[in-house]
């Protein structure tokens, strides 16, 4: 026979579970998303500074006016990101004028990285966006 | 009535119990966060120094390259003074700015060298360049100072060598000439001319040179002394090396090292 003690108990278990069930995925899942962005944002980082060490940028600096030397070199550096990651690569002058963009894979969800590019006649920007999936 | 107050006592214990656990779980959620927005943060201040530090041997690069460019249609030497990077300082402050970074530049003074190893006469720039970055939010702070120093391969110093030696040859030719015989005509001038624009071409096509020069000259005889007048009147060298070809808006260019028009006036007096 139940006594009174143990259901109280047991409802206090009960009550401290659902608290954590309903609780607990939702902190877990901020941080994953949290820790995920760190990941893919270091992951866009050594893109870049990988293509930097291969030339790639200097290429790609050289190559303003020459759109279809520069998807080239685009392709180059698109090479490098992780496989099965989406991506977008948009290049910007000061201004904000699109000089040219890329992308292939999932585009939702990018984590993005910029650097800064001297073109010998323009400061421009480049825009590295990864993500996972 | 007992029973009532078991209940209570209960229900605020179970209460209390859980809000700690979860109070401790948020606690351990936050660090985490905390520590995945930092995370994010040193690799934004990292990727915006690579960056930077990246970029400003490129940007003094092509900057350089344009003084290069200039001097050598003078026919003088570049100049470090006329490079600006207030374009390039605003332009990266802009750039940080965006990435969410507060930045301090420090860009050292401007130097120019000649080079000590190949290529022979080409262009060394060196500066230094400081920086701080500093995150706004989590006031992680990001400096250093590191050399910068490049070459252009364009063999500036090598060209005007190459001008003022020649110069030199033909001066130094024509007034050996003339102490020699006083009388010396003018196809014994224009024999040593011409010899020496072959023996300087002959010598710059060896070193990936192209050399070119006209020379006219002129006497004025009178019964006390003799005066020469040598008119340089074209005098160039152009880098022709497969290295040294430079962008200039996008069009491959070769530097042309081009001296002035200039007379030099040579006088003999008769013994």
């Amino acid at each position: 026979m139940h006594t009174m003690v143990d259901s109280i108990i047991a409802n206090s278990a009960v009550w401290i579970l659902a608290s954590l069930v309903i609780i607990a995925p939702i902190q877990t899942e901020q941080v994953s998303l949290a820790l995920e962005e760190a990941f893919v944002m270091s992951q866009a980082a050594d893109v870049l500074k990988e293509a930097e060490g291969l030339g790639y940028i200097d290429e790609l600096a050289r190559l303003e006016r020459d759109r279809a030397s520069a998807d080239k070199v685009i392709a180059k550096i698109a090479s490098l990101v992780p496989p099965n990651h989406g991506f977008s690569i948009s290049w910007s002058s000061r201004d904000g004028t699109i000089i040219g963009s890329w992308g292939a894979g999932d585009q939702s969800n990018l984590v993005h990285v910029t650097i800064i590019i001297s073109t010998g006649t323009q400061i421009t920007q480049l825009s590295l966006g990864v993500g996972e999936g | 009535m007992r029973k009532a107050f078991i209940l209570t006592t209960t229900a605020v214990a179970v209460a209390y119990l859980t809000l700690l656990i979860i109070q401790g779980m948020s606690e351990e959620v936050s660090i985490l966060r905390e520590l995945a927005a930092q995370r994010i943060t040193v690799t934004r201040l990292s990727s915006c120094s690579d960056a930077i530090t990246e970029d400003l041997p490129r940007y003094l690069r092509g900057e350089v390259e344009k003084e290069v460019l200039r001097s050598a249609s003078m026919g003088i030497l570049p100049n470090s003074m006329n490079v600006e990077v207030e374009e390039w300082k605003t332009a990266s402050c802009d750039f940080l700015e965006g990435q969410g970074v507060l930045a301090e530049l420090d860009m050292g003074c401007i130097g120019f060298g000649r080079t000590d190893r190949a290529p022979e006469g080409a262009l060394v720039c060196g500066t230094s360049f400081g920086y701080v970055l500093r995150d706004e939010i989590y006031e992680t702070e990001l400096r250093d100072r590191r050399a910068i120093s490049f070459i252009v391969p364009i063999r500036i110093y090598l060209m005007s060598d190459v001008v003022s030696g020649f110069r030199s040859s033909i001066i130094g030719k024509i007034w050996r000439a003339f102490m020699g015989n006083i009388n010396s005509e003018g196809d014994t001038i224009r024999r040593i001319v011409t010899e020496t624009i072959r023996a300087y071409q002959r010598s710059c096509a060896a070193r990936g040179l192209d050399f070119g020069a006209k020379v006219g000259f002129e006497f004025d005889r009178g019964n006390v002394t003799t005066t020469v007048f040598i008119n340089f009147e074209e005098l160039w060298v152009t880098d022709i090396s497969p290295e040294a070809i430079m962008l200039v808006n996008g069009e491959p260019t070769r530097v042309t090292f081009r001296k002035e028009r200039s007379t030099i006036e040579l006088l003999f007096r008769h013994h």
